[in-house]
């Protein structure tokens, strides 16, 4: 029939045509030709068939990347939270203190002997701290003879307080064991056996070797060599130290590797029975020297 | 290319990565053997005098006598008797007079005195004779009965300390 033979004639029609690909579309006859908006740097946007007035980013760069995001920047706060902060504590602070009654001269001055006495308003855990900066404000009127040992010192202060007939030493305490000499009762009513101190870092290693500022990681012999060029610099006369304070000066100085004075690491604290446990194995005693 | 350059690199590691894996792990050192010992100690009962230096006091500390004043540091004791007047000013914890110096809002500045006991508008009577002369207008005051303050116009702490050491307080 008809309907047969067109049937056939159209499959075999199909079967020969080539087939329908990407590459064989094209748009009808008079269809509309859209036009892709130009986005260069010059302008933005195409709004109802406008080219509005907008101007790329500052500093933007066609097919580049631009200027101020190749260039690494630097700023004023970089790395902030590695640097070490200290507590400013003056002469006259020092000397006030001693006056009312709330640092015992006779006593060694340390952090523990500021924090007790409430001279400074000593939060250990609070933010990057390392100890405490004694500065030379009020160094006119400084009479008091301590032994101090505080972070960093000024050279004024620390000639004034010799000039006195005191002793200056300058100690690095590493963060954990700052905190725990802040607040020394916190510390031993945790109930652990008491850490090791920490060496002082790379940087700071010249400045507590140095004799210049009492280091306590200098020879005492040098110490005594710069104590005399001091004297000479500010023009006074060095008076004679008591047999204690020498003894302090070299024999009984607290170890580098400890914390608390005549407390061994390792050994803990009974607040309730008034008592301290000493480890007794050889492991400890190795661990404590090293 | 590349790729191939890559496997040549990778066949000659072999036997390096190989040897790695071999290699038996590091024996156990022999220091670390203590941890099973039991720990041994002894309970010092003198070791304690270090721990008693370190604890905080549970008082304000009393200031000791001197033999002049005023101290190095400028402080002055008060009277041992309190002073015939109507009023009495006592000290703060850091034993000094509870006199501040401050400025408010609109940089306006302002000396404030507290602590004061008995009559409040006895002392302001004085304080404002006191000032007079410091002043180019009529000295202004405030009297705080419930907070035991009064405030002055101006920054007076100077003429106001001289004042009440000179009465004993």
């Amino acid at each position: 029939t008809n309907e047969q033979m067109s049937n056939s004639s159209y499959k075999s029609l199909l079967r020969n045509l080539p087939r329908v690909n990407l590459q064989n579309l094209k748009a009808n006859p008079y269809a509309e030709v859209k036009h892709s908006p130009n986005r260069g740097p010059h302008a933005i946007g195409l709004k109802n068939g406008v080219r509005p007035n907008i101007k790329p980013r500052i500093g933007y760069v066609q097919d580049k990347t631009p200027f101020q995001k190749r260039i690494p920047k630097y700023g004023y706060n970089r790395e902030q939270h590695l640097k070490r902060q200290y507590f400013p504590l003056t002469l006259w602070q020092l000397q006030r203190h001693v006056d009312l009654g709330r640092i015992d001269p006779t006593k060694p001055v340390d952090i523990t002997a500021i924090s007790n006495g409430r001279v400074l308003s000593m939060v250990g855990s609070e933010s990057n701290y390392y100890g405490i900066y004694l500065l030379e404000q009020g160094a006119n009127i400084f009479k008091a003879k301590l032994d101090i040992e505080v972070q960093i010192v000024d050279e004024l202060a620390l000639a004034t307080v010799e000039k006195a007939g005191g002793t200056v030493s300058t100690a690095f305490y590493d963060r954990r064991s700052f905190v725990a000499l802040c607040n020394p009762v916190e510390y031993f009513l945790m109930g652990k056996p008491i850490h090791k101190r920490l060496l002082p870092p790379q940087e700071l290693v010249t400045y507590y070797t140095d004799p210049k500022v009492r280091g306590y990681l200098s020879d005492p012999a040098k110490i005594w060599e710069e104590r005399m060029k001091l004297a000479k610099k500010y023009g006074y006369d060095l008076p004679e130290l008591s047999e204690e304070q020498k003894h302090l000066m070299v024999e009984g100085k607290k170890d580098p590797r400890q914390v608390f004075n005549g407390l061994m690491p390792g050994s803990i604290v009974n607040l309730a029975d008034k008592t301290v446990l000493v480890p007794e194995n050889e492991h400890f005693k190795q661990h404590a020297a090293m | 290319m590349r790729m191939q350059q890559v496997f040549r690199v990778c066949n000659s590691c072999r036997h390096i990565l190989q040897r790695k894996l071999i290699q038996p792990l590091p024996q156990v050192s022999q220091a670390l053997s203590y941890t099973t010992e039991p720990t041994r100690y002894t309970v010092s009962y003198e070791d304690f005098k270090y721990v008693q230096d370190m604890l905080p006091p549970s008082r304000i500390p009393e200031p000791p006598t001197h033999g002049s004043y005023p101290t190095p540091s400028g402080w002055v004791a008060p009277s041992e008797k309190a002073p015939d007047l109507p009023y009495f000013i006592s000290r703060t914890k850091f034993h000094v007079l509870p006199i501040v110096e401050k400025e408010k809002p609109r940089d306006q500045p302002v000396t404030v005195v507290f602590y004061i006991d008995g009559d409040i508008w006895a002392l302001e009577k004085e304080l404002k004779e006191l000032i007079r002369p410091y002043v180019e207008f009529d000295p202004a005051t405030r009297v705080h009965e419930v907070t035991r303050s009064i405030t002055l116009k101006g920054h007076h702490a100077e003429v106001i300390e001289k004042f009440l050491y000179a009465k004993g307080f």
